[in-house]
């Protein structure tokens, strides 16, 4: 692969800024078999909690226009299970792999951390104090500065791997939270997680959730995803990782130009299975039409126009 | 499963909201579709709308014909019946011969077929409910081409809900019809009929697939007389291939995803009453 795509996250090279977005990749398993995986620039894994976590009663997912409803509620095995029987078949995989997770207490946050710490192969953690569908902790660590902040204090005190903090957008203002991690030593932020929505099921006159509400997805949010790139990046020092609708390397190439040095494809994902692969050759060919040496020279290069 | 494009052969529309399409399936590597194994149709026109695929279970599954070697092989042919429901199957509605789509599949775990066993009947029930007919309908045709009886049950609201009868009765040996509004068969619930018609020695192994409510009332029926089973379940889905966990059903061993461990499942192992 040719180096015109790699890109720095802080202390972090990542062979292209195409990572996949937690929860919609599994432990990539599934998509390995319908595409070469090792072709991404990293692997988020599906949110892992100290215990496994059953997640929410179906269904768990409502289609809207343009996008998507999910309620799944961090089902997953636990992080032991993780490290025994999904990460080898990750590490053999040659690719960053990223390590989302989600602790309902600080301490839970602490114990995940310090088990993946004795792990190798590892890239990073992402802390997940955005989920809006479980009740303790998720994204209720995420919506005041100083809980989240206290989150990435405590993560970054148990592990020698660099922090990532995925932020909610369920908030009034994105930037202070934002500013608030970055102080409490993250090494970069993730946004956005999924926005807070419903919908209602005509017929039986009930929510179609069975978790009421769900977190909204997919191209319908990607415009209120890149205002808050946007924002973050004017706010903050440290790499932003953007996601929010993307489906199309036109899409990764917006959200690079308000700011992210990568970014991640989620429910563009079911919509396109095959969309990772179209993605990379497509913004090699834009580097070289457009003439840059370096996808990097592209983030942020939008917020020169508006202070021109 | 695997990505491709396959090629419409033909759409027949059958009633008012009911079509038929015929696809051929030009992949060579690629394992062969099974009963009750179900694909994805990307069914978009341009854009993100409508965003997510629709599954479908295939109805009938014509076998490649290998002449001389793989190279010399004539594609498979699914042939698929759906309901229109929505944007997406109205827009699949409207594909015509050598229309292109984008498909994903066979993705799922079809039924299974089990050993013919010494002493027993070598009778199988079909369960069929409206438009989840189609599954059994693939899965009929394997058994009679391996010598099983096949009994069916085929429950529809009139009528014009019951498709493929004389197919049907050419399938198996004895066919019961029921429809909601008398039109045809016997009048009434499909579950009814098979209350009356069914004892423990009937069958040797049942398999259904139609609404949740058809399903827990066979389930429940069919524990009572002792005869396994296998239901093939329907679930709000996104990837189809077993990442996001939107489809899951919740079973004796906890949820499991529909579009991976499922759509069948062993009767006895899904927890339909929620």
């Amino acid at each position: 692969m040719n180096n015109r795509l790699s890109v720095q996250i802080g202390e972090v090279t990542l062979k292209n800024p195409l990572l996949t977005a937690s929860g919609t990749f599994g432990f990539a398993r599934e998509y390995s078999e319908l595409f070469d995986v090792s072709l991404l620039g990293g692997i988020v894994v599906k949110g892992l909690t100290l215990q496994p976590k059953e997640g929410n009663p179906p269904p768990r997912i409502a289609e809207t226009p343009s996008g998507l409803l999910n309620a799944i509620g961090l089902q997953n095995p636990g992080v032991r299970r993780f490290v025994a029987e999904e990460l080898p078949a990750l590490r053999r995989i040659g690719t960053a792999v990223i390590a989302n997770i989600a602790g309902s207490t600080l301490e839970e946050f602490a114990e995940i951390a310090k088990i993946l710490e004795a792990e190798t192969g590892i890239t990073a953690l992402e802390l997940n104090i955005s989920c809006p569908n479980v009740r303790q902790g998720g994204m209720a660590f995420g919506v005041h500065p100083e809980s989240a902040a206290k989150v990435t204090e405590v993560v970054k005190k148990h592990t020698t791997l660099p922090v990532w903090v995925k932020l909610s957008p369920n908030v009034t203002d994105i930037t202070e939270i934002a500013k608030a991690v970055e102080e409490a030593g993250a090494d970069a932020i993730t946004l956005i997680n999924t926005l807070l929505g419903m919908a209602i099921d005509l017929e039986k006159r009930r929510p179609v959730l069975g978790n009421i509400f769900g977190g909204l997805s997919g191209p319908a949010v990607k415009p209120v995803a890149l205002r808050m790139v946007w924002q973050v990046y004017e706010a903050v020092k440290i790499p932003i990782i953007g996601m929010g609708g993307i489906i199309s390397a036109r899409d990764v190439l917006e959200f690079i130009m308000a700011g992210a040095s990568a970014v991640a494809i989620g429910t563009g994902l079911f919509a396109q299975p095959l969309a990772p692969v179209g993605i990379l050759r497509e913004l090699e060919e834009f580097l070289i039409k457009e003439d840059v040496a370096q996808i990097t020279e592209l983030t942020g290069v939008a917020h020169n126009f508006s202070t021109r | 499963m695997v990505k491709f494009q396959a090629l419409v052969i033909n759409q027949t529309r059958l009633g008012e909201e009911l079509f038929h399409l015929e696809l051929s399936t030009p992949i060579v590597h690629r394992s062969p579709a099974l009963p009750g194994q179900f694909i994805h149709i990307y069914c978009r026109e341009s854009g993100t709308e409508p965003l997510l695929p629709r599954p479908l279970s295939l109805f009938r599954i014509h076998p490649r014909i290998t002449a001389a070697g793989p190279e010399a092989s004539t594609p498979e042919i699914w042939e698929i019946l759906y309901k229109k429901v929505g944007k997406g199957t109205a827009w699949l509605s409207r594909r015509k011969a050598k229309d292109v789509l984008e498909v994903l599949g066979p993705l799922g775990r079809g039924f299974s077929l089990p050993q013919e066993a010494a002493g027993k009947s070598g009778r199988v029930l079909l369960i069929a409910g409206g438009i989840g007919m189609p599954p059994l309908f693939a899965l009929g045709e394997e058994l009679s081409r391996r010598g099983r009886e096949v009994i069916l049950f085929y429950g529809g609201r009139s009528k014009q809900d019951l498709l493929f009868l004389q197919e049907w009765r050419d399938l198996a040996s004895q066919v019961y019809l029921t429809t909601e509004d008398g039109s045809i068969g016997r009048s009434g619930l499909v579950t009814d009929l098979l209350r009356e018609k069914v004892q423990p020695q009937s069958a040797d192994f049942y398999y259904a697939c139609g609404p949740r409510p058809m399903l827990q009332a066979v389930q429940d029926l069919m524990n009572r007389l002792a005869i396994p089973g296998e239901l093939s379940l329907e679930e709000r889905m996104a990837c189809g291939v077993g990442a996001c966990l939107g489809c899951v059903t919740r079973t004796r061993h906890g949820y499991k995803r529909v579009c991976r461990e499922g759509p069948v499942f062993p009767a006895d192992e899904v927890i339909l009453d929620e």
